[in-house]
């Protein structure tokens, strides 16, 4: 009900500034009326306003309307003579109210005096429209006051404001569960982690102990073991829900992130789906995160693979004409852009799967809400792709019929500006040039190894992992040193990373190194040169921040040329300072 | 099992607000062999107990979330009067981006809750490799 109270206060302020002059009107006229016969004609000007506004006499059981202004008699189909409206439940005026509370509360304040408020909802040709409603009845007069009672009765139109609170409260709504996700995510993973701490300690000690029985309790621990494994998935379901910081919005254009992220796509949905792209040479610039394009891909597709068990395809089509985005889908929009002549690009994602039945449609987007019973599933996907198009100012739409596959069309407002691209070795540029870029990743944290190779596969890169410098150059040795990239870390057993970066440089000259540490200093000693060229990762980065340096690395063969957007430490020979923005 | 010689000479600080996540930690290291295991609450301890007492330890093993102040947030202060000091990193969250922060702050290692003995085990030999090789 909290939204109701929102907009009685967002409402109240329309309502208070028609009230104002509703009041100041009812008691000059009335000042008037004493002087000359009362006409209408001093409250013409309220024809003009568009708000509704009624001001009547209250006689017996009857309202007698003085005045009512042009909107009103909109409002109401009301007859250009109709100036009567009898006092019962059954009036014009009362009967727009939608619940017999609200009418109850009306009739006692036309009966007995008062002022009275509501929120009233009509079914208009368009959609649903909000209407805010107040009405001021003279209170009974003393006996033997022979003055009639009057009243007055405004209407504002707050469709508006309903429209642009709800969505605010939907995003809220949304974001409040984001983070409520997270925190209880990160809590429980605390517990966890105590938990399946004390039972690896416990099977430890059973281990070595050997008794009676103890295979019996053994085999309960690693119920335990597996019962928090599980929990560990939870957790990390509920934080990919908050997994995005404020990332970068650049002008891409969308079928290059679409094609970029192409391979990740069919690796994704596995040998069983084939995935085509339509419309893949048009140009279409939107204002976005390729991060977040990407996310809202891959939500999409999980949908479609769980769909389609046995396999089928999945059909992206961009290839439609961009145009104003239909009226039914604006209320996703903000107000303030709403209703606009703004062009919108569609992407459909079409499954062969078997699509959903109006139920299902009709909740697919709630958090949490899922088709499957089985527990398997968060139901947060279509609900956190909802999210994702409303931040990137579009929309999003199911269409779909049982047993025909299901079609989720992606609405994404077209940019007026020119592509980032253009300007910088650009973000769509830098993806798709690093599609045949060859690396090496060398840690001896295997968990880092891992995690830095998926992140550059993502892009298009073909990744050779190393766990210590041997194994590094065994790579180099085995591709015919065509290595365009080595990302290394600086202290690793066997074969350190400084020694490393300077046999790479000298068997493959052209091999770009970047160091993945901060605080130089802590690593080297004095006097430890380093590569001309080599680059390092000292300022908190996340892993846009990385491919964006890496392209900047292969993309500059001049190395005075200064990375931009992020901070580096750059080597000049002997020397570490630090260049960038 | 490799021997654990090397482990047993260790000297660890452990800084963990919660008691219960502290225990945890601390009989796990006795199960490797780890019994020189000194405990702070929170980051202002650990510092001044670095600050008294520098040689005593050998590595910090600093839990990444903390009330007052966060793990990267001791790790930074320690850094700038202690360059070299191994520190162990016990993130939430083993995503890239947390990951990739803690090393660009300087963490020698870092391990992902939750952990088995034997990863943390694997985690500090590593460390001890980079610490031999520093030394």
């Amino acid at each position: 009900m909290l939204w109701e109270n929102l907009i009685y206060i967002g409402a109240f302020a329309a309502g208070a500034v028609l009230s104002f002059l509703a009041t100041y009107c009812f008691y000059r006229f009335f000042k008037g009326a004493k002087q000359k016969n009362t006409t209408s004609q001093d409250l013409s000007f309220l024809n003009g306003v568009s708000d509704g506004f009624l001001l009547g006499e209250l006689d017996g059981d009857n309202i007698k309307a003085l005045f009512i202004n042009d909107s009103m008699r909109r409002t109401f189909h009301l007859a250009d003579d109709q100036n009567l409206f009898t006092m019962n439940s059954k009036c014009t005026l009362c009967r727009f109210l939608n619940t017999r509370k609200q009418q109850e509360q009306f009739t006692n304040a036309m009966q007995n005096g008062g002022d009275v408020h509501f929120l009233v909802n009509k079914q208009g040709v368009d959609g649903e429209l909000q209407y805010y409603m107040t009405a001021h009845f003279d209170a009974l007069r003393a006996d033997g006051d022979d003055r009639p009672r009057h009243c007055y009765i405004t209407f504002s139109n707050v469709t508006r404001q309903y429209m642009e609170l709800n969505s605010k409260f939907q995003k809220n709504k949304l974001e409040a569960l984001a983070r409520f996700s997270a925190g209880v995510a990160h809590d429980f993973n605390n517990i966890l982690s105590i938990v399946s701490g004390f039972n690896n300690i416990l099977k430890k000690q059973l281990e070595d102990a050997e008794f009676e029985g103890s295979e019996t309790f053994l085999s309960y621990l690693d119920k335990i073991s597996s019962a928090s494994g599980r929990g560990s998935e939870l957790t990390r379901k509920l934080q990919t829900f908050s997994r995005h910081k404020v990332s970068q919005s650049q002008v891409h254009n969308l079928s290059d992130i679409i094609l970029g992220n192409y391979e990740a796509m069919k690796m994704h949905c596995g040998a069983g789906i084939d995935v085509d792209i339509l419309g893949r040479n048009v140009e279409r610039r939107v204002e976005c995160s390729a991060d977040k394009v990407r996310h809202i891909m891959t939500l999409l597709l999980n949908n479609a693979i769980d769909a389609m068990p046995s396999g089928g395809n999945v059909i992206i089509d961009m290839s439609g004409d961009p145009s104003v985005l239909p009226e039914r889908l604006q209320s996703q929009l903000p107000a303030e852009q709403q209703f606009t002549d703004r062009l919108f690009t569609k992407l459909s994602m079409t499954d062969s799967g078997h699509g959903m039945d109006a139920n299902t449609k009709a909740k697919a987007f709630d958090p949490f809400f899922s088709s499957r019973q089985d527990g398997s599933h968060t139901g947060l996907g279509l609900s956190i792709a909802y999210g994702l198009m409303q931040e990137l100012g579009g929309a999003i739409e199911i269409v779909s019929y049982p047993m025909r596959g299901c079609q989720i069309d992606l609405y994404f407002p077209l940019s007026q500006k020119e592509l980032t691209v253009a300007k910088q070795s650009s973000a769509d540029g830098k993806r798709m040039s690093l599609q045949h870029v060859k690396a090496i990743v060398a840690d001896d944290e295997e968990d880092l190894v891992e995690l830095i190779s998926s992140v550059l596969t993502q892009a298009g890169i073909t990744v050779y992992k190393a766990y210590n410098g041997n194994e590094a150059l065994l790579h180099l040795d085995e591709q015919e040193g065509e290595i365009d990239l080595l990302v290394t870390d600086v202290v690793m057993p066997e074969l350190n990373g400084i020694d490393l970066a300077h046999m790479v440089k000298s068997l493959s000259p052209q091999t770009k190194v970047i160091f993945m540490s901060g605080y130089p200093s802590q690593d080297f000693e004095k006097g430890n040169a380093l590569p001309d060229d080599a680059c390092f990762m000292a300022k908190p980065v996340d892993h846009e921040v990385l491919l964006d340096v890496i392209a900047d690395r292969l993309s500059n063969s001049n190395e005075n040329n200064k990375p931009s957007g992020y901070s580096v430490w750059q080597s000049n020979s002997s020397q570490i300072r630090e260049t960038g923005s | 099992m490799a021997d654990n010689g090397a482990l047993t000479d260790l000297k660890i600080l452990v800084v963990e607000d919660q008691a219960e996540a502290r225990s945890m930690i601390k009989a796990m290291l006795a199960q490797l062999g780890v019994n020189q295991v000194f405990e702070a609450i929170d980051g202002r301890e650990a510092l001044s107990f670095l600050d008294m007492a520098p040689d005593m330890i050998d590595l910090v093993m600093c839990d990444w979330n903390m009330p007052k102040m966060s793990g990267v947030e001791l790790l930074r202060q320690l850094r700038t009067v202690d360059p070299r000091m191994p520190f162990l990193m016990v993130t939430g969250r083993a995503d890239l981006d947390s990951v990739m922060e803690a090393k660009s702050s300087g963490v020698t290692g870092y391990i992902s809750k939750p952990f088995s003995a034997t990863q943390l085990e694997a985690k500090l030999r590593i460390i001890l490799q980079r610490i031999r090789k520093a030394a």
